[in-house]
């Protein structure tokens, strides 16, 4: 059967041929022609024995190069074979079309200088039962074959970025404290993604202004173990300028290599650099982009390190302190439990480390009374737990594990965390047995030379009033006047032995005082005739001022009195001549305000500190021709605060000074029975 | 004038109330020491009784006890008269107290002449 060629063929290359077998209308082959031009499809039609006896494409080689040819021998030799590359072998085309298969196949043609896809689909022609031939279609497929790849193209990309992202988010897997194992992770992820085998991670030293190698995949020395920060390198500029660095080779250079160096920066602060090194091929953009991404990782975890490595110093700091401070320093839980024990806690206590934890505090710190009463209730830890308190330098005896006692000074304090809760407590325990043995043998040797001193000055005061009074016979008034500087001297001397005293007395905790509701106004009317003739004598007007009816007050008379002696005294003493010294009063709250006001010389600020100090007089030589042992006020404000009151003072340097103080006042009468 | 009896240990002191109470007049008897002050009662009474609390032999609340407790001598007036410090004068005034003092004097508080006084002041109103 023959093939009708001419109805197809209409290509100049291809002149028409044998009358055609069909006779299809002008029009329908024009339309046939519109279609194959704007669609670049083309026509093979092949014989029953293969041979090609119509072919009409846009290419004329193509056309001249088929025409009449054996098709599966044409198109696998030359010349045909230098253009036209197909994807299967045209013998197996013909063969599976010939089977009544319709076979799609692919050729790479190179015509006009240009690499073109083409899809070939070829069918069988049937007339009736017969096969009279075979018609491949080709269609340009270029423009899809080279979407399809862009795609694959971008695929592959994608699929290497997300390599890329799977590693760097691996990156954040490696936690915890081992730094060195971390780093060498992170540079072996950065040697896989910029495809490299040399890469170091340097960190700033502050001290040392170097940059100094953390970290290194290299052996020997291409990345040095540190950079000053000075020098000139391309690790340093990423630093110094906190950008990434690319430094590339020139082509035909011999020396150097390619190396991309990238700041670690946090937020503003930068603390090291990352970098590759040593590739053929120069570090592009996307390499920057991969460097920086972990770099940034790396920059979170240097943090973690320097916090780390600050809070692993300042434990051991705290260790030490801990281990040897001479000072028990137990650790309480929030139910008052043990849960911190230092050596010296075991050496106070008796307890040992082990027996000491998870027990309770009071059980551990046994807090006794002189007659060997236990007072766990009255342990402050309570208050500190729950109510935040800060307990300082509670003297306290302690009984031992072994039954021993021995004198304390315990400091509380709660322990918050970062929202400000209270989340356990700390108590400081000082030994002060020997200070207390100290204090007690001082407070006796006080009070036996007092006694001791007291005897002698006795017999002066004694023998001096009789001569005085001239009991036993007349003196000249030169020896009464001297006379008369003995007993004032002598009685300095009995005064200071009552301060003395008194101040012995008060550091031994031995003032015991007998409160009970007092009228302060009468005490004063009876101190002021006491000291009038002093007040006279330097013409200085002592002068009460009281607008109101005074409350009682809680206070033991006799020291109350010692107190306004004191005041009032000093307010005299430190007068200038022709000036007054009132005494006023104002009820504050539940409490009686007196003050002694003076128009004396006044006291600096320094000195003000100093004044109710022992001995405090001493550092203030206005006073030292005041005469004095320079214990009264630290007396009277002992007293004072003994009595649950306050004192303070006012001055102005060379107008004077006002001296107050508080006693509770006395609300209800007492109960007496 | 009235019949005194000092119990007190140093001699510089018992010779300066010793001066005073005679210049007033004043009849003293002195006893150095708690022991003798007890042997002395047994053989004679005196209107009123000066006593010192520390003092070798016997101390003043002992003397004082045994005072109180003896029937005839229990109504004697007793003045303590010492140079303790105050600590101690503050816990021992209660006892004092308790014992039935009438005066309770620290020696460098007081001149002679304000003893004189104290003692005058006991007797009258004992």
């Amino acid at each position: 059967m023959a093939h009708n060629k001419s109805e197809f063929h209409h290509t100049a290359a291809a002149p028409p041929r044998a009358p055609a077998r069909f006779n299809p209308e002008q029009a329908a082959q024009e339309k046939l022609r519109i279609i194959q031009e704007s669609h670049s499809i083309g026509l093979i039609i092949l014989d029953g024995n293969n041979v090609v006896t119509s072919v009409n494409s846009r290419f004329a080689e193509l056309n001249r190069m088929l025409d009449g040819q054996d098709f599966t021998q044409a198109v696998m030799r030359p010349p045909l074979s230098d253009y036209l590359l197909l994807d299967m072998d045209p013998a197996d085309v013909v063969k599976w079309v010939r089977r009544g298969r319709e076979i799609t196949f692919y050729a790479e043609a190179t015509f006009d200088q240009r690499m073109r896809h083409l899809q070939l689909v070829a069918c069988q022609i049937k007339a009736g039962e017969d096969s009279e031939g075979i018609i491949i279609t080709t269609r340009d497929v270029t423009a899809l074959v080279q979407k399809t790849i862009e795609a694959n193209n971008m695929a592959r990309l994608a699929s290497r970025h997300s390599r890329e992202l799977t590693s760097l988010a691996e990156l954040g897997g490696f936690v915890g404290f081992r730094f060195n194992v971390i780093y060498q992770k992170y540079l072996a992820t950065a040697c896989s993604l910029l495809d490299t085998t040399h890469a170091s991670i340097y960190l700033y030293e502050p001290g040392q202004q170097l940059l100094k190698r953390v970290a290194t995949t290299v052996d020997f020395n291409e990345h040095p173990a540190s950079f000053g920060v000075n020098s000139e390198h391309t690790v340093v500029a990423a630093f110094t300028r906190r950008k990434p660095q690319n430094h590339k080779v020139e082509p035909g250079s011999s020396d150097g290599y390619n190396m991309l160096a990238v700041p670690i920066a946090l937020h503003t602060k930068t603390t090291g650099v990352v970098v590759a090194s040593h590739r053929e091929r120069a570090y592009d953009n996307h390499d920057i982009k991969l460097l920086r991404l972990l770099a940034t990782r790396l920059a979170v975890l240097v943090e973690n390190a320097e916090l780390y490595n600050e809070v692993n110093a300042r434990r051991e700091r705290w260790e030490a302190v801990f281990k040897f401070a001479e000072e028990g320093i137990i650790i309480f839980d929030k139910d008052g439990r043990v849960v911190g024990f230092n050596p010296a806690a075991s050496k106070l206590t008796g307890f040992g480390n082990n027996e000491a934890m998870g027990k309770l505090f009071t059980e551990v710190v046994r807090a006794v009374s002189a007659e060997g009463v236990d007072l766990a209730s009255l342990s402050p830890i309570r208050r500190v737990l729950r109510e935040g308190d800060v307990v300082t330098k509670r003297e306290q005896l302690l009984q031992t594990k072994s039954g021993q006692t021995l004198w304390t000074e315990i400091s509380y304090s709660p322990i918050y965390d970062d929202v400000g809760a209270v989340t356990s407590g700390i108590a400081v325990v000082g030994n002060i047995q020997k200070e207390r043995e100290i204090e007690a043998a001082k407070s006796d040797f006080i009070s036996i030379v007092s006694h001791e001193l007291r005897t002698p000055l006795t017999a002066i005061k004694g023998f001096l009033s009789m001569l005085l009074k001239k009991d036993f016979g007349g003196l000249s008034d030169k020896q009464f006047h001297f006379l008369s500087r003995v007993y004032q001297t002598n009685q300095r001397m009995i005064g200071l032995v009552e301060d003395l005293l008194d101040m012995s007395h008060i550091e031994s905790g031995k003032i015991r005082l007998k409160v009970t509701p007092v009228a302060v106004e009468p005490i004063i009317n009876d101190v002021l005739t006491e000291l009038s003739s002093k007040g006279f004598e330097r013409q200085i007007t002592l002068k009460v001022s009281r607008r109101q009816k005074l409350p009682l007050v809680l206070a033991d008379e006799t020291r109350l009195r010692q107190i306004l002696v004191n005041l009032m005294d000093n307010a005299i003493k430190y007068s200038l001549p022709k000036s007054e010294v009132v005494i006023d009063f104002k009820v504050q709250g539940n409490e009686l305000v007196t003050s002694v006001k003076d128009q004396g010389v006044g006291i600096t600020a320094a000195h003000i500190e100093r004044l109710f100090q022992r001995f405090g007089r001493i550092y203030n030589p206005m006073s030292m021709q005041a005469g004095g042992t320079g214990l009264g006020l630290y007396i009277v404000k002992n007293l004072v605060e003994s009595h649950g009151g306050r004192i303070w003072v006012t001055s102005r340097e060379g107008k004077g000074s006002r001296f107050s103080f508080s006693l509770p006042v006395a609300k209800q009468l007492p109960l007496l029975g | 004038m009235a019949n005194i009896m000092l119990v007190e240990d140093d001699a510089i002191l018992v010779e300066m109330y010793q001066a005073k109470f005679e210049l007033e007049g004043h009849e003293i008897v002195v006893a150095t020491n708690g022991q003798d002050c007890l042997d002395m009662l047994e053989s004679y009474q005196p209107d009123i009784i000066l006593l010192d609390i520390l003092m070798p032999k016997l101390n003043g609340f002992h003397v004082l006890k045994e005072i109180k407790k003896h029937p005839e001598l229990r109504g004697i007036p007793v003045i303590l008269l010492t140079n303790l410090g105050e600590a101690e004068v503050d816990m021992n005034q209660e006892l004092a107290r308790a014992l039935g003092v009438n005066d309770y004097l620290i020696k460098s508080h007081h001149t002679p002449d304000e003893v004189v006084a104290k003692v005058m002041r006991a007797l009258n109103t004992a």
